[in-house]
């Protein structure tokens, strides 16, 4: 499995487009993904945007809805809940 | 090279690392990758990840699509696309709740079989089943695997050996989809149109079931 940060979207668009072009948007929010292995570098290549570790979903969307700066890494079982709390599923099946 | 760079290699060309802090081991290690491609699947995580074709593929009038579709158990989910063209549900397969395929309304796409079977139920059981599904225009086009065009719905299973035919049964274009060492662009067999997994990592690949 990957893991993932939710990082705020200005910084995505000023820092990081380009090595994560595809970061799908969560309200202000882009989702990076990258390999369990880059884990710890990231950590240390972005230490100074407070970078925290979050396995709550609801923790997740608190920090979200509150614009919060730091960093937060996750697992994709909090994101896909958050992702669906931010985007619910349309009734259109289609 | 660095042996971190090295390690970095022999994992995207899907290798198996022995010894990180020996540069001789490394090398072996990435030949080895190499030279014996790991069959395995790339299991998208139903939030960030999906097939994107290098362009379009046209699906002729009386040709197929086929492709063999896995679902981990214990994790159905619902609504999830399965495949879609550039920018319009006029080419599409998606599910309808959980289990039961459906084709787009606008009849681009016809004829949806699971295993031979129109009863078009391929449940989530950790299982892969054959998809296949006739064009009934020469409008119909696939761009998106796992993915509406709007790239949401996004599944959480794996694909392969995607396949296009036309009438006459000939095979047009033809992606295993399994070849670990290629990473993130897996390369057609027949055809020249590719398939690049969006927001690849290398972390995706797991064991055929």
């Amino acid at each position: 499995m990957s893991t993932y940060a939710v990082i705020p979207q200005e910084q995505w668009a000023d820092e990081l487009v380009q090595r994560f072009p595809h970061a799908p948007l969560v309200q202000n929010y882009k989702v990076l993904v990258f390999a369990d292995a880059e884990t710890e570098q990231l950590k240390e290549d972005y230490t100074e945007c407070g970078i925290v570790e979050m396995a709550s979903s609801s923790e997740i969307i608190e920090h979200i809805q509150s614009d919060l700066k730091p960093w937060v890494i996750l697992q994709v079982e909090p994101l896909r809940e958050v992702m669906q709390h931010f985007n619910p599923p349309s009734d259109e099946v289609i | 090279m660095r042996n971190d760079l090295l390690e970095q290699i022999v994992i995207a060309s899907g290798g198996n690392v022995t010894n990180k802090d020996d540069r001789n081991a490394l090398l072996s290690d990435w030949l080895a990758a190499v030279e014996s491609p790991q069959i395995e699947m790339a299991v998208t995580d139903g939030a960030t990840k999906y097939w994107k074709l290098t362009s379009p593929v046209t699906i002729p009038q009386g040709g197929s699509i086929e492709f063999d579709l896995y679902r981990p158990s214990g994790l159905a989910r619902t609504n999830e696309y399965v495949i879609s063209g550039e920018s319009d549900t006029n080419t599409a397969i998606f599910f309808g709740g959980e289990s039961s395929l459906l084709v787009g309304s606008s009849g681009y796409i016809a004829s949806l079989t699971v295993d031979g079977s129109e009863v078009n139920e391929a449940p989530a059981d950790g299982s892969f089943y054959k998809i296949s599904a006739v064009s009934t225009t020469n409008l119909s086009e696939v761009k998106n695997l796992g993915c509406r065009f709007s790239f949401e719905r996004l599944i959480l299973g794996a694909f392969k050996d995607l396949i296009i035919k036309d009438s006459q049964g000939e095979i047009i274009n033809h992606i295993p989809l399994t070849n670990k060492s290629q990473g993130a662009t897996q390369l057609a067999t027949v055809g020249n149109v590719n398939a690049t997994m969006i927001n690849y990592t290398g972390d995706e690949w797991e064991p055929l079931p």
